[in-house]
């Protein structure tokens, strides 16, 4: 069996248990149920792209996308447990490189990302207007890989820059907020958006995801779409690359 | 055939200051190498570059004939490590541990299941086989780490301090597991504290100190070569630091135990057994103090090493 495939069935099947899982899926859940159909009492249409949409409609494919918020920061999780737990070094020691240990990582976050995602769409599919394509489903792949790659590389290069599972968890939550609330994920950037924040979400991986996942949620995918894949095949590459330096250097335990 | 060559190996952390310094040694093949040195000697430094976790600053180091800078992959395909650190899969039964390092190793289902039996049964863990790894207690988690290293055959086995925290009975029964493999040709690379353990284990020890290497050979010959060396033991009811400072004071050549405390002895390794007496005498009549223990004994590995590390305490 491939060294990749056997480190990523270690982490699904000893980093993340059961209950983090369904947490990592149920979290997202709540979200389009309940702020969905709360918000959408309030706001019951609105013109998005020229259509008439219904907000549970419209935050649906946001909420998917965030979904890779969530699988980035259980990579960096899974890091710091193999950390806290002395496997890091231990799997270090053995027949695998550290680039390995990064992709499967990412790989096991993908898997739980797209798992959770479709969990969400099955979950979403009696409150919202879907109109998805099998082609549709496809760039929902994409983007949901690119994406958990892109966040999945931010994470992980956190998680193995800085000293203590304190600091990365108060940075983590205060990425989370910020990505999620400067990306499309709950309202979208139009020309009436404020400036500093229209160039926020442009700068901002998580609103290419978010609405290239829309796009084919709405089937309404063009060539902007597909602009936006090539734009996170950038981040995600240069993101991995940045994780993969941070893992050559990261701290094992300071024995002497 | 050597297993392991190290050739003026230097490694720093900061660029300035060498917690290993110019390391030679060679370890040959189906040998168990002891290596010894107090906290902070650079022991666990030194495991880490055999086993490619870090790089040398300097010098050149071969494992099973590879460099370890170019094969790191290649050698680590090879070895067996038991590091310092405790190491174990927090949310998965101890049964469960063994069976996904197996998968991690990837050895066939069937074989992991044979060998994961063969330890358990060996080495006692019947009992808490389906316990959580984090709901046993220290002692067996670290049990837990050495028996699930032996899943895998290795060439070259590093146990780097592997006994802390066992019991008496798990840590001799693994350590003649230990001499059965080197029997059948596993090399083994060991660090410990406990000098008892490398006397029962070890066919040649090395002792470190300061990132330097002080002697290498064989625990026999440097028994030997403290021959006419004598270990006096003495307690004194007053002031025994008093007793330590007069001793180093008066005493010509030898060593004097430095972390001497109230409850223990002071140990003192000299070739001037009746000069030493002298001193203590002096002492005891000067400082109305009462002579609580006295033993005088032929030098052991321990005393070898609480000598060889003594000399170069301040260096």
């Amino acid at each position: 069996m491939n060294s990749i495939i056997r480190l990523t069935y270690r982490i699904i099947r000893s980093a993340l248990d059961i209950n983090t899982i369904s947490f990592l899926i149920l979290l997202p859940v709540g979200y389009l149920l309940i702020m969905g159909l709360m918000m959408g009492s309030i706001i019951h249409t609105f013109n998005y792209g020229g259509t008439n949409l219904s907000y549970v409609t419209f935050i649906a494919p946001g909420v998917v996308a965030d979904q890779i918020l969530m699988g980035g920061s259980m990579a960096g999780w899974v890091l710091w447990s193999d950390k806290r737990t002395g496997m890091l070094e231990q799997i270090f020691s053995m027949p695998f490189s550290r680039f390995e240990y990064q992709l499967s990582n990412l790989l096991a976050m993908i898997l739980v990302t797209f798992g959770g995602a479709l969990i969400m769409i099955l979950v979403a599919i009696p409150f919202i207007s879907l109109k998805i394509t099998l082609f549709g489903f496809l760039l929902v792949f994409i983007f949901l890989v690119l994406g958990t790659l892109t966040f999945g590389s931010i994470m992980l290069a956190l998680g193995a820059t800085v000293r203590s599972n304190q600091v990365f968890n108060v940075i983590s939550n205060v990425m989370f907020f910020v990505v999620t609330f400067t990306s499309s994920v709950f309202y979208p950037i139009t020309s009436q958006t404020p400036g500093a924040l229209a160039t926020a979400a442009k700068l901002n991986p998580l609103t290419y995801v978010v609405d290239g996942i829309r796009s084919a949620f709405l089937n309404t995918t063009t060539a902007v779409d597909i602009y936006y894949i090539f734009i996170l095949i950038i981040t995600s590459a240069v993101f991995m690359e940045i994780a993969s330096y941070t893992y050559k250097r990261i701290k094992l335990s300071a024995t002497v | 055939m050597n297993s392991i060559e190290v050739r003026n190996l230097r490694v720093s952390y900061d660029g300035k200051k060498y917690v290993v310094d110019d390391l030679n040694f060679e370890v040959k093949e189906g040998e168990i190498f002891g290596f010894l040195g107090p906290n902070g000697a650079g022991k666990t430094t030194t495991i880490r570059v055999l086993t490619t976790l870090i790089r040398p600053t300097g010098g050149t180091v071969n494992v099973l004939g590879m460099d370890v800078t170019k094969y790191g992959l290649e050698i680590r395909k090879k070895i067996g490590v038991i590091l310092q650190q405790p190491s174990y899969e927090w949310n998965l039964t101890v049964e469960n541990n063994m069976l996904i390092y197996g998968t991690l190793w990837n050895i066939p289902r069937v074989e992991v299941k044979k060998k994961m039996e063969e330890l358990i049964s060996k080495f006692d863990l019947s009992e808490i086989r389906k316990t959580m790894a984090a709901d046993i207690s220290i002692g067996q988690r670290r049990r837990l780490q050495l028996v699930r290293e032996l899943m895998h055959d290795s060439k070259l086995l590093f146990l780097d301090e592997p006994t802390i925290g066992l019991d008496p009975i798990a840590r001799r029964s693994l350590l003649s597991y230990f001499k059965s493999l080197a029997k059948e040709g596993t090399t083994v690379f060991f660090t410990t504290h406990n000098l008892e353990e490398a006397d029962f284990l070890c066919d040649r020890v090395g002792i470190i100190n300061h990132g330097k290497l002080y002697a290498v050979d064989s625990v026999e010959n440097l028994k030997a070569s403290y021959e006419g060396e004598r270990t006096i033991e003495v307690m004194v009811d007053k002031d025994p630091i008093k007793l330590v400072e007069k001793l180093k004071q008066k005493m010509d050549g030898g060593v004097v135990d430095p972390s001497t405390s109230l409850d223990r002895p002071i140990k003192i390794v000299t070739n001037k057994v009746p000069e030493t007496m002298e001193i203590i005498n002096d002492y005891i009549r000067q400082e109305t103090s009462s002579l609580l223990w006295l033993n005088v004994k032929k030098t052991e590995l321990e005393d070898v090493f609480f000598k060889v590390v003594g000399e170069h305490h301040n260096e």
